[in-house]
């Protein structure tokens, strides 16, 4: 420990490396840790840190990578890798050019960005989208904390509307080398078909990388609710509202709505409801604000996954919701407070 | 905001930390230099009424306020050392040393009487008044006093009656209901002392007193007068006006000045935390040095912080010299760590408390540890929302400091109930990036305060503070 405290203390001297200060300061904290104590009351402070905090974001998604590696190989595996090391590329640009500190916050963008690409995805394309997310959905208005709009969706729409035709063509099933044309939910949408709903709990359908392994994402989105790292409301009103909507939906018109079941586990809206609308940065901060966010996001998506040319609306719908966020938590904090009486 | 009875809305538990008061009681014995700070407890400063090298006895009067008539005592009997000002009081305020001549007998106040029955209300007050424990209001509409335990480390209400016994308690009860005839008569515990809670309101109830029992959450800061009020009266934040706060210690105080005619010049404080090696009550003169009084308990191998009071809301103290208050109940040792830890944010965090259920100690039923440092990095806030989960007062630090930080003081903050905050602290204590949101909150009060901004005196009192 302290051989390490002076080896930094030392690097942090040495002329030719301050430029790397930032980068050094990051390495040091996450080696050993804080070195500031409390000068006034509280004195002390809960052991939880946004090192801890992201971590755990991580561990749930474990599951799903697992899967995406086993499902899909050296490709999973590259793909994770290209999105780390030019989002990172990024990010250590970016704390060097604004003098601050690496924000943590990238481990889990960087890790999230490739699980939503369709395995077929070429690696310049990943990287693209990552340093475009990273960049325009984030760097821009400040880092972590102050964006508006989830990084990791912002990059993956960027080369949804660059790319058109690679994003939402090409498509493969796990374990199988044929690349196929259709998801489960572009399948209902063309021919009405349904795919086995235990298909799609155990992964075994087309679908963005690391959304069809849907049992590890459920395991995963229940760990960071108990963890309370995700605030449970929005997954639930967002999951709830699919539900409910596509149940009123399916008895109405069975031939326009898939079935509540059928909605909730195909395509990514059971990774985009406990991963991606939860990031607590871009949703809603008040309580009441995020059942308004997840029940909205509900509707948007099934709305686009009826009535849109497009088969996925978790995307849209979340990125959408992102923008109407502070709007919601103004309106919310304004009746919350409406009485005069302080 | 729901609540129920017996809780408050928010609030946070700090469960099984290491180094927890031991339910014994030990004597201090008297101090060879006692240190009394010519400060009231509101901060203004007194006029010393005793020059250097007099003679004083223990519990006369040393000091006094002509304005307020607030005065203070001497703690032991001796001669006054000296007085000038000390540097750990900012080096402005006068502080008498008094040197102990090794007598433990102090002067009783006049008037006192083991027969008050036959006394007045304001005789009684005054008694009170004079032996330094406190201005008690002309009335009161409910008394609640307390030996809430909802602090990581709190006196343990079971010792502290042991050391002056049941029946004072329960005189002390019967003096204060004299006092304040309109009073409702509330006892609050902490839920796991339903036994002792019996015991003592059977024991006022045989003395005629009609005192309500109420066995309470351990949740910090369940001994704000606040939150004792949400949970009490179910009322939300909103407790009936004239709602008086005192807790045991200051019962026995009452109990002591009237019958024994006793100044407040002892008190029993609970040793905590991981830093000593033996943690006992002890029965310590006000105005002990607190360095001397606890080297022979803490380790000497470990370098700790004594913290007065709480880990939350509490003070530190800077200098061995420092004397023990007459509002002390706690000492803590926290232990000093300005080294962080190798990957600290890593390991499976046997030892480490958080509100986040991302440590093995949230699941595990093992003690956990504290020290003084901040366990992470500054960060902007991500909304996480932590903050205002455990507000007791349910208003959203997350939000209301943005504003203190970008420099927005104006009337959204009122309207956001920034005046509701009561420092508790749990706000800075929980957050994920580290943000001190109690103190920018503080601030944001402050500046609000200097501009005139702040809402008129609400129809809830301001009741006495409550001992922490």
């Amino acid at each position: 420990m302290k051989l390490m405290r002076s080896l930094f203390a030392a690097l942090g001297k040495a002329r030719l490396l301050r430029p790397l200060k930032p980068v050094l300061h990051t390495i040091e904290g996450i080696l050993l840790g804080s070195r500031e104590t409390n000068l006034e009351a509280p004195f002390i402070r809960d052991r939880i840190e946004i090192k801890r905090y992201m971590s755990m974001v991580i561990l749930a998604l474990l599951p799903a990578v697992v899967a995406a590696v086993v499902f899909y190989g050296w490709k999973a595996v590259a793909m994770i890798a290209v999105s780390y090391v030019v989002g990172g590329i990024v990010e250590v640009l970016f704390a060097l050019i604004r003098k601050k500190e690496i924000e943590e916050g990238f481990l889990v963008t960087g890790l999230i960005f490739p699980l939503i690409l369709p395995p077929t995805s070429p690696l310049w394309m990943v990287a693209v989208g990552i340093a475009f997310g990273v960049f325009f959905g984030k760097e821009v208005f400040g880092g972590t904390g102050r964006n508006i709009f989830n990084p990791a969706l912002v990059g993956r729409i960027f080369i949804t509307i660059a790319f058109p035709e690679l994003m939402s063509a090409r498509w493969q099933k796990p374990f199988a080398d044929a690349v196929t044309a259709a998801t489960p939910l572009g399948l209902f949408k063309s021919t009405k078909t349904l795919t086995p709903l235990l298909d799609l709990l155990l992964g075994q359908a087309a679908g963005s990388m690391g959304e069809i392994f849907r049992i590890g994402i459920i395991a995963g989105g229940l760990f960071l609710i108990l963890t309370r790292v995700a605030n449970w409301r929005i997954p639930l009103t967002y999951l709830g509202s699919v539900a409910l909507f596509s149940w009123i939906g399916h008895l109405a018109a069975p031939q326009t709505f898939a079935p509540p079941l059928f909605n909730l586990l195909a395509g990514s809206l059971l990774f985009g409801a406990f991963f991606m609308a939860t990031d607590p940065v871009s949703s809603t901060a008040t309580k009441a604000g995020k059942y308004v966010f997840g029940v909205v996001c509900g509707i948007v998506t099934l709305l686009i996954r009826t009535f849109s040319g497009f088969n996925e609306g978790v995307m849209f719908s979340i990125l959408f919701m992102n923008a109407f966020a502070p709007l919601i938590d103004t309106l919310v904090l304004n009746a919350k407070y409406r009485t005069a009486k302080v | 905001m729901a609540n129920r009875y017996g809780s408050f809305a928010g609030g946070y538990r700090f469960q099984r930390f290491a180094g927890q008061p031991e339910a014994s009681l030990a004597e201090a014995g008297l101090p060879a230099r006692t240190a009394v700070p010519l400060r009231s407890r509101f901060g203004t400063d007194l006029a010393p009424l005793v020059k250097t090298g007099e003679q004083v006895k223990a519990g006369q009067v040393i000091a006094r306020d002509e304005k307020t008539g607030a005065s203070l005592l001497a703690p032991v009997g001796g001669t006054i050392k000296e007085l000038k000002p000390a540097a750990w009081l900012g080096g402005k305020t006068k502080v008498a040393a008094v040197a102990s001549d090794g007598s433990a007998e102090w002067l009783p106040l006049s008037g006192h009487t083991p027969d008050w029955k036959g006394l007045n209300r304001d005789t009684l007050r005054d008694l009170v008044r004079r032996a330094g424990a406190g201005e008690l209001p002309a009335e009161a509409s409910h008394l609640v006093v307390h030996g809430v335990e909802a602090d990581a480390y709190s006196p343990n209400p079971a010792v502290l009656l042991e050391a002056w016994g049941q029946e004072v308690f329960v005189e002390g009860l019967a003096i204060l209901a004299r006092i304040l005839p309109g009073a409702h008569l509330h006892l609050a515990l902490s839920r796991p002392r339903r036994a002792l809670l019996d015991r003592l309101v059977t024991a006022a109830r045989q003395a005629g007193l009609d005192l309500e029992p109420h066995g309470l959450s351990r949740k910090y800061p369940q001994a704000h007068p606040v939150a004792l009020g949400a949970a009490i009266f179910g009322a939300g934040l909103d407790k009936p006006d004239g709602m008086l706060v005192l807790d045991l210690q200051e019962v026995f105080h009452v109990r002591d000045a009237v019958v024994l005619g006793k100044p407040l010049i002892e008190r029993v404080v609970a040793l905590a935390g991981p830093g000593f090696l033996r943690r006992p009550h002890v029965r310590v003169r006000v105005g002990t040095p607190v360095g001397p009084l606890l080297e022979s308990y803490l380790q000497p191998t470990r370098k700790s912080r004594i913290v007065v009071n709480s880990l939350l809301g509490g003070r530190a103290v800077a200098d061995p010299a420092e004397p023990v208050g007459a509002d002390a109940s706690v000492l803590i040792a926290l232990p000093e760590n300005a080294e962080g830890g190798f990957l600290s944010f890593a390991t499976p965090g046997f030892t480490s408390d958080s509100f986040a259920v991302a440590f093995a100690a949230n699941l595990l039923p093992l003690a956990k540890a504290c020290d003084t440092n901040l366990h992470g990095e500054h960060r902007a806030c991500i909304s996480c929302g932590f903050c205002e989960s455990v507000c007791p007062v349910g208003i959203l630090p997350n939000i209301l400091h943005r504003y203190v930080q970008r420099n927005v003081i104006d009337e959204t903050l009122v309207r956001f109930r920034i005046f509701r905050c009561i420092d508790c602290n749990l706000c800075s204590y929980v957050c994920t990036s580290k943000i001190p949101l109690a103190r920018l909150l503080r601030e944001g009060k402050e500046r609000l305060r200097r501009e005139g901004l702040e809402p008129r005196p609400s129809p809830r009192p301001a009741p006495r503070e409550a001992t922490v």
